[in-house]
């Protein structure tokens, strides 16, 4: 399978996909480009959806539907020489009359061909799409009796038709096939010629009613030109002008006159419209190969930039460097759900401490503080701050600790380590004050908080009925400031 | 791992948002745990993103550094005390720290971020600037110090800690890191993500070469993301307005076509969704979205619109030109009439094969006094603007957003309709064949279809641009 059908299986995958690309096609794409990945995943796809046979088929009919056009003009070619220009009752021929039937339309057909051909967008090949589409249909239908076999035959066959006669190869597509075409007439049309004049005797005229006949000398001077350049016997002026009036010459001149007449019609029919078509036909063929070769599909449609997100994800591996040891014990060792005390009594003999707290907050701990402890609240924010309450609790007679914490910070292990070193230093009990601006009821971030601060004050073996929650004074919640039933011993 | 290219540790204290940060560079939502609590990210978790053939950037997020004053204490105290027996400087002293690991089981998690430091090419310093500076931010700044790497300070959640920014600037400014970059994980900029490249690059010189592709890679992959999700939008539209069904002219069977419909707009519209939430790699579940509210207009038949009698060659300024195009099948198949006759003869055929293919069934329903239903301008109207409203949200929206977007109608009423609106609706209202679900059996015409899709994509482009 070449590079072009495999292009084309590839987009034959993005219209059954339609809008979103599978991710079931696995392979190890990391270390491909994203063309040839996308490639290998349509070896992998087409497995599944078996495109391949239906745009042979839809092949197949287009190339029959070109054959059988191209059998029916040929006939037709062959035909016109006897129906028009030569018949049983019939033994002479107008030149005249075979340039107008052969030449001149093609020619002129030529000229209409490339103006539509290079002004494209004056014109689009709408109708002829539609006709040939309804031609191939017919001949799907003649041709494949159960046209619903696969899921996705109408879509392919809209595709297919489209890509084959739409804006990247219709031009050409259409080009070629109607220079083939009028090959195949022209083909016919001299085989048939030579076949007439092989068997049959005729004489060569010309007729004109309007036309002078100097139009006709230099038309067939023109037509001469070549031939006679490349030495073939060809009528001369004489000639010319005697075939005019049907003069009447000697049996060997006569003979000689239909051999250069013939010439000339045999070697214009060939050179000035089988020739030009034959080459174009060519040119055209080519050029369809070349633009089937070049074919991509559009990487930059949206199916594609999804594929490659697929294919190709900005992560190209994930991995494990460091993993952790505990990871299994700490998952397994489950901190059931708690809540704090709402009617917490604090003892009046206890340290009083406070951990990175706002200014705000620590204001809100200072009044409580001020109020029930002579001990001067220190807010521990740095090494330093730490060292000096550790020192102070050393020498502390007291025998409970208060800890008073802000809802808004994240309770880590930093503190964990840092509440164990105060325990070590007391040898009552702990007390956990967390200091918040609003209930926690209508916030389901600041709960959670709650949560993690309640868990890891277990952990630091604070008993659950000596934490509490207290809402400072300056929210409007709480605009007298009341703390949620603390009491004091 | 091989080819890779550079490596940088994600580091900073718990909760600051390293994880959301490797999210949103990877695109990711997979990517690591994330929750609001410490001591989330346990392991050292790499993740490789491709720059080309050869070369890959890859990034470590660590867990946070949750004792950083209780480890700085040992650090500058009992790994200090042995510099006379050869630990001199920060390095050293973290060496020595890593080799009695062991003996600080509580510091394991610091372990795993110290060697992180010491292993990668560059360190991601993540704050979150909604924090006030507090003593153990310093201690950790001062660890990090000890690595001799260069440091790029990530300031997170900038939206919600704008106030604390300046004081974050002023801190970092103290222990000589001048180069900082903003970043929200939450509400997110690209050019804050091409910000924290070309820091990089500015800090490897060595690199810059690879780090410039890399940039270059991911305004790419940006710009062709951006476009496809406007194509998708553009492909909409027209696939809605083409969009209509027919139906006998009594209630019942207009009942029935409108809620076929209505489903059939909001399949589309789903679709859709779905392929913009892929191609900005976020899920289903991401988005709270409310029922699309439509309307049915009814389509007229416009025969002689002048979009329709171009599709028959009847252009003002080319007459009989399509009809020209058909006089070439109609030469081939006279083969020697004259030209003249087979032009006209093919044009009018080609027209009046074109009137019969095209119009045959508006022509016979319309004689049987059937109607056609689409959806009406209001309908289109709230579905572009709710199209535009979803992809700024996308694109703002990082990948460690755990609260759903919502399309609210509140925010459709700011967008105004481009100028040629009604020439975008005319013209794919007359081509019921571009409507994939109308079934039609004529050929696609993607051509002028692709062209209008084309249109519409560069007036979103042009939006995008004057915002």
């Amino acid at each position: 399978m070449d590079l072009y059908q495999r292009h084309l299986l590839t987009e034959g995958i993005r219209v059954i996909e339609k809008t979103a690309p599978s991710d079931k096609f696995k392979a190890p794409y990391q270390n491909l480009k994203f063309e040839d990945a996308v490639l290998k995943r349509t070896d992998l796809a087409e497995l599944r959806y078996q495109t391949a046979p239906i745009f042979n088929h839809f092949k197949y009919l287009i190339n029959l539907l070109s054959g059988l056009m191209c059998f029916v003009f040929l006939i037709l070619g062959a035909t016109s020489i006897s129906q028009l220009l030569v018949n049983e009752n019939n033994s002479q021929i107008n030149f005249f009359w075979a340039l107008l039937l052969f030449i001149v339309p093609n020619f002129l057909s030529l000229l209409l061909w490339f103006f539509l051909y290079f002004k494209s967008k004056v014109v689009n090949f709408t109708w002829v799409a539609s006709f040939s589409l309804s031609l191939i249909s017919l001949l799907d239908k003649l041709q494949h009796k159960i046209t619903t076999q696969h899921l996705y035959y109408p879509a392919l066959f809209q595709y297919y038709f489209d890509h084959r006669f739409g804006s990247y190869l219709g031009r050409s597509q259409f080009s070629f096939m109607s220079h083939f075409w009028w090959c195949s007439y022209l083909l016919g049309a001299t085989f048939s010629l030579l076949l007439v004049l092989a068997t049959h005797q005729v004489d060569f005229i010309w007729q004109t009613t309007i036309l002078n006949e100097d139009a006709f000398l230099w038309l067939t001077q023109l037509l001469t030109y070549l031939p006679e350049l490349l030495n073939i016997s060809v009528p001369s002026v004489k000639e010319v002008a005697y075939a005019s009036i049907n003069a009447v010459n000697s049996v060997d001149m006569a003979q000689y006159n239909r051999v250069n007449w013939s010439n000339l019609l045999i070697f214009s029919l060939v050179i000035y419209a089988l020739m030009p078509r034959l080459i174009l036909t060519f040119i055209f063929y080519r050029r369809i190969k070349y633009k089937q070769k070049n074919f991509k599909p559009d990487f930059t449609l949206p199916y594609y930039l999804q594929l490659k997100n697929i294919i190709h994800p900005i992560m190209n591996a994930r991995f494990i460097k460091d993993a952790d040891r505990q990871i299994s014990e700490n998952t397994n060792k489950r901190i059931p759900a708690a809540d704090f005390n709402h009617n917490m009594s604090m003892p009046l003999d206890a340290f009083p401490i406070a951990i990175e707290l706002t200014q705000q907050a620590y204001q809100d701990a200072l009044k409580i503080v001020n109020a029930h402890y002579s001990v001067k609240l220190l807010n521990i924010i740095d090494r330093e701050s730490e060292e000096k309450v550790l020192s102070a609790l050393a020498s502390s007679h007291l025998s409970g600790l208060i800890v008073f914490v802000d809802i808004a910070r994240l309770p880590d292990r930093g503190w964990l380590t840092l509440i164990k070193k105060c325990s070590d230093k007391i040898s009552g009990e702990m007390y956990l004050v967390i200091l918040g601006q609003e209930t926690v009821d209508k916030n389901p971030r600041l709960f959670a908080r709650l949560q993690n601060w309640i868990e890891i004050a277990v952990k630091a073996n604070i008993s659950e009925k000596n934490m509490t929650y207290i809402i400072g004074e300056q929210h409007e919640d709480n605009p007298k400031g009341t703390h949620e039933g603390t009491e004091y011993e | 791992m091989n080819k890779h290219l550079l490596s940088v540790a994600v580091v900073g204290h718990a909760n600051t948002g390293k994880t959301s940060l490797i999210r949103t560079l990877l695109r990711d939502a997979s990517f690591g745990d994330i929750a609001d609590k410490a001591g989330t990210t346990r392991h050292v978790e790499g993740a490789e993103i491709r720059i080309d053939d050869n070369h890959n950037l890859v990034i470590y997020d660590t867990p946070g550094l949750e004792d950083s004053i209780h480890l700085l204490s040992l650090l500058d105290s009992d790994f200090a005390k042995l510099s006379s027996a050869g630990y001199e400087d920060g390095i050293d002293r973290l060496l020595a720290f890593i080799q009695r690991e062991h003996e600080f089981p509580e510091l394991d998690q610091e372990i795993k971020v110290l060697k992180a430091l010491l292993s990668n090419d560059l360190i991601f310093y993540v704050i979150d600037v909604r924090e006030p500076i507090l003593g153990k931010y310093r201690d950790e700044l001062k660890i990090l110090s000890y690595a001799a790497k260069p440091i790029i300070p990530v300031l997170n959640f900038i939206e919600a800690g704008e106030a604390n920014i300046s004081v974050w600037q002023a801190q970092l400014a103290r222990l000589n890191l001048h180069a900082f970059v903003s970043f929200d994980s939450v509400v997110f900029r690209f050019s804050d993500e091409m910000k924290i490249y070309q820091k990089m690059q500015s800090l490897l010189a060595d690199y810059d070469l690879q780090l410039e592709a890399l940039i270059q890679q991911r305004q790419l992959q940006w710009l062709q993301r951006e476009k496809a999700a406007q194509q998708l939008i553009a492909s909409l539209l027209v696939e809605v307005a083409a969009c209509r069904f027919k139906a006998v002219n009594n209630e019942e069977s207009i009942q029935q076509v409108s809620e076929q419909l209505q489903a059939n707009v909001r399949l589309l519209e789903s679709q859709t969704l779905t392929q913009l939430l892929t191609l900005y790699q976020f899920k289903q579940h991401d988005i709270d979205l409310y029922e699309l509210p439509i309307q049915e207009g009814q389509w007229k038949l416009d025969l002689f619109s002048a979009d329709n009698l171009q599709e028959f060659g009847i252009k003002a300024t080319s007459n009989f030109v399509k009809g020209a195009g058909v006089g070439v099948a109609v030469d081939l198949v006279a083969a020697g009439m004259t030209l003249g006759a087979a032009a006209v003869v093919g044009g009018v055929a080609g027209v009046l094969w074109g009137v019969k293919q095209r119009y045959y069934d508006e022509l016979q329903a319309k004689l049987k006094g059937h109607r056609y239903l689409c959806a009406d301008d209001i309908t289109l109207q709230v579905l572009w603007k709710r199209q535009l409203h979803l992809l700024s949200v996308l694109q703002q929206r990082g990948h460690a957003s755990v609260n759903k977007m919502s399309i609210d109608g509140s925010a459709l009423n700011e967008t105004g309709l481009p100028k040629a609106w009604a020439k975008w609706l005319k013209s794919a209202r007359q081509h019921p064949q571009w409507a994939s679900l109308n079934e039609s059996d004529q050929p696609l015409f993607t051509n002028k279809k692709s062209a209008l899709i084309k249109e519409i994509t560069e007036h979103l482009i042009q939006i995008v641009k004057l915002k």
